[in-house]
């Protein structure tokens, strides 16, 4: 239903937008008969009503239907093609995300003012406060640029994967950070933490059993948009590197107006984060067991 | 030898506002199998005072004693590894609200075994045997099903049955319990005191009972020590205390006591009114020089505004600490008893 309707909003509001796939103004030495003709291959010479009835029709058989641009390449082997590498990198995003976030924002809850906590602090204003691509530019120009120890585009070594991840992991680390910090230092303070320490439980399993588990559940909440949104592709990140995901086809098929392409990625990262949204509220079962008797 | 020796017990709360004096100066002794009621309002520092034998305050707060000898270890001296193996086995500990001493996210089963297999090395089996009787032990019906359960899934009182299940789990040889019945409706307290009752026979444990109950220290203890503003102030048997009591903030608690029936006159003759001590109790931050009742003190002099009255003894297990009942004063009239 989610996904339904967000199919039906951005179909509509695509084709509001001024200009076409093969609009006069930008195709100049074609001539127009050409265009028309182009336009009634693809069935753009309809009303925009009827393309949506079309469209949803194939959508149905599983066709995202044929790029305009690249010619010849249907939308879903696109997809096909690009997600794998935009998996690949925002999986390691994700995963660099979580270790450093969570570690980070449990050494400075139980290390409350130490100089862990003050970095922290400052690593985390500065990641909430960066936009993401000042940050890439940044680390671009400092380490594939002045001291040239990583490369600056692609994707075929391990080497290439350091910097696209760092930027990717940068805000959630510092998001996941003061997160885990602020659920953390209250968690500590509950009865039942006290209850562990009275057991004589050695302070690692205190904080991690009892502490972590119960501190975690904020964390968990902001898994499910960041997974979708990292798993799927930065189209930031994958411009600037030059990493051929499924961010950058989206954001060239943008300024194409590649209406099969749109569409296409917007279902898929509209399905993803459907998913990702289910597979939290599994965990969050799997983690508290009052929900599971609510569900 | 004692199992429990406390000897000039400091607690101090370091907080932005200052200094807090929670405990100061607390000595008590408490023999293998003996159980002792430390009662006072809140902020007197009963807690504090157990609570920093066993190393549980924040670390905000330091503790300092001349000594602390349980079971012949000095714990001053010991490591906080040394002490974690204390507790949990020899020392174990009911908590006020049962609501929330339980992890919310194991089960019963899961908290009850912990110590278990910390502390004895258990097997999962071996763990849940012992659990299974323990669960038994505490009057616990179906303890099959209530291993599985969550805390969420069991009432305060079911709760706090757990908890003291899982504080006699490794046989210890004190129990404190922390205002266990505070958080529990009447019925419900009656039924925790009486299982209490029941286990420190059969386990010949030594308690340590913290509450502000009067009522519910007589149901388990032969001795009582009255804390006001982080000192003790009067200590003795239940029956010195109930019937020969010294300190005029005794007097003041036992006065305040509801009387059985409404029809008795209360000692400010009005009719099954509650009589409350007046006063605020005093500010830890900036406690007063002298005696810390001397505020609130009916029969207070000038003496007590300005110098910690000394402690007297009546008997061998008899003492107060007022400037009233000092060996060389005149011992109160008789109007100034308790009604």
């Amino acid at each position: 239903m989610t996904i339904f309707i967000l199919i039906t909003v951005t179909f509509f509001l695509m084709h509001a937008v001024p200009g076409g796939p093969f609009s006069p103004a930008e195709e100049k030495n074609v001539p127009p008969e050409v265009l028309a003709r182009i336009a009634s291959m693809y069935g753009l010479d309809k009303p925009v009503g009827e393309q949506y009835i079309l469209y949803i029709k194939n959508l149905l058989h599983g066709d995202l239907g044929v790029s305009y641009k690249k010619t010849g390449t249907g939308v879903n082997e696109l997809v096909e093609r690009g997600f794998p590498v935009s998996a690949r990198v925002g999986a390691w995003a994700i995963a660099l995300a979580l270790i450093i976030g969570v570690g980070l924002g449990v050494l400075s809850a139980i290390w409350r003012g130490s100089p862990v906590d003050v970095f922290s602090l400052i690593l985390a204003t500065v990641g909430i406060s960066i936009p993401m691509f000042v940050i890439s530019l940044l680390l671009l120009r400092v380490f594939a640029g002045m001291l040239k120890w990583l490369p600056s585009y692609g994707l075929t070594s391990w080497r290439h994967y350091i910097l696209p991840v760092a930027c990717l992991s940068f805000n959630p680390v510092a998001y996941i950070a003061r997160q885990t910090r602020s659920s953390m230092l209250e968690v500590m303070e509950q009865d039942y933490i006290r209850s562990a320490r009275a057991k004589g439980l050695p302070e690692l399993v205190v904080i991690v059993k009892h502490g972590l588990k119960n501190a975690v559940m904020p964390v968990v909440t902001y898994l499910g948009p960041l997974v979708a949104g990292l798993l799927t592709g930065s189209f930031v990140v994958e411009r600037l590197f030059s990493i051929p995901g499924i961010g950058r086809d989206f954001v060239t098929s943008i300024t194409d107006r590649d209406y099969t392409v749109i569409m296409g990625i917007t279902i898929f990262f509209g399905a993803f984060v459907v998913i990702s949204n289910l597979v939290v509220d599994i965990l969050y079962a799997v983690i508290d067991p009052k929900v599971r008797i609510t569900e | 030898m004692p199992l429990l020796i406390l000897d000039d017990l400091n607690a101090t709360f370091h907080i932005a506002a200052g200094d807090v004096q929670a405990v100061r100066g607390l000595s008590l002794q408490l023999e293998e199998g003996e159980s002792i009621g430390i009662v006072g309002e809140s902020g007197s520092g009963k807690s504090a005072a157990m609570l920093s034998v066993m190393g549980l305050l924040p670390a905000t707060c330091e503790v300092s004693a001349r000594s602390i000898v349980f079971n012949n270890i000095e714990l001053t001296r010991i490591g906080r590894r040394d002490l974690r193996k204390l507790l949990g086995k020899d020392i174990g500990m009911v908590f006020q609200d049962p609501m929330t001493s339980l992890n919310p996210l194991y089960t019963i089963g899961s908290q009850l075994t912990e110590s278990l297999r910390l502390h004895l090395r258990y097997t999962p089996r071996q763990a849940r045997e012992r659990a299974l009787e323990l669960l038994r032990m505490v009057e616990i019906p179906s303890p099959e099903t209530r291993l599985k359960q969550y805390p969420y899934e069991l009432s305060g009182g079911m709760r706090q049955r757990v908890m003291i299940a899982s504080a006699i789990s490794c046989n210890p040889k004190l129990i404190i319990a922390d205002e266990p019945t505070t958080a529990l409706d009447v019925t419900i307290q009656a039924q925790i005191l009486d299982l209490l009752m029941s286990l420190k026979q059969k386990l010949n444990v030594s308690i340590v009972l913290i509450s502000h109950d009067l009522g519910v220290i007589t149901s388990l203890c032969r001795r009582i020590l009255v804390m006001y503003g982080g000192m003790m102030v009067e200590t003795g048997t239940t029956r010195e205390v109930f019937y020969d009591a010294r300190h005029p903030y005794t007097w003041g608690l036992l006065r305040s006591r509801p009387s059985g029936s409404p029809q008795t006159q209360s000692a400010d003759g009005a009719r099954g009114r509650l009589v409350s001590l007046p006063g605020a109790p005093p500010d830890m931050l900036h406690p007063p020089p002298g005696c810390p009742f001397a505020p609130r003190c009916p029969h207070a002099m000038r003496i007590c505004n300005e110098y910690i009255p000394p402690i007297t003894d009546f008997s061998s297990t008899h003492a107060a600490a007022c400037h009233l009942v000092y060996a060389n004063a005149r011992l109160p009239k008789k109007e100034a008893s308790h009604g």
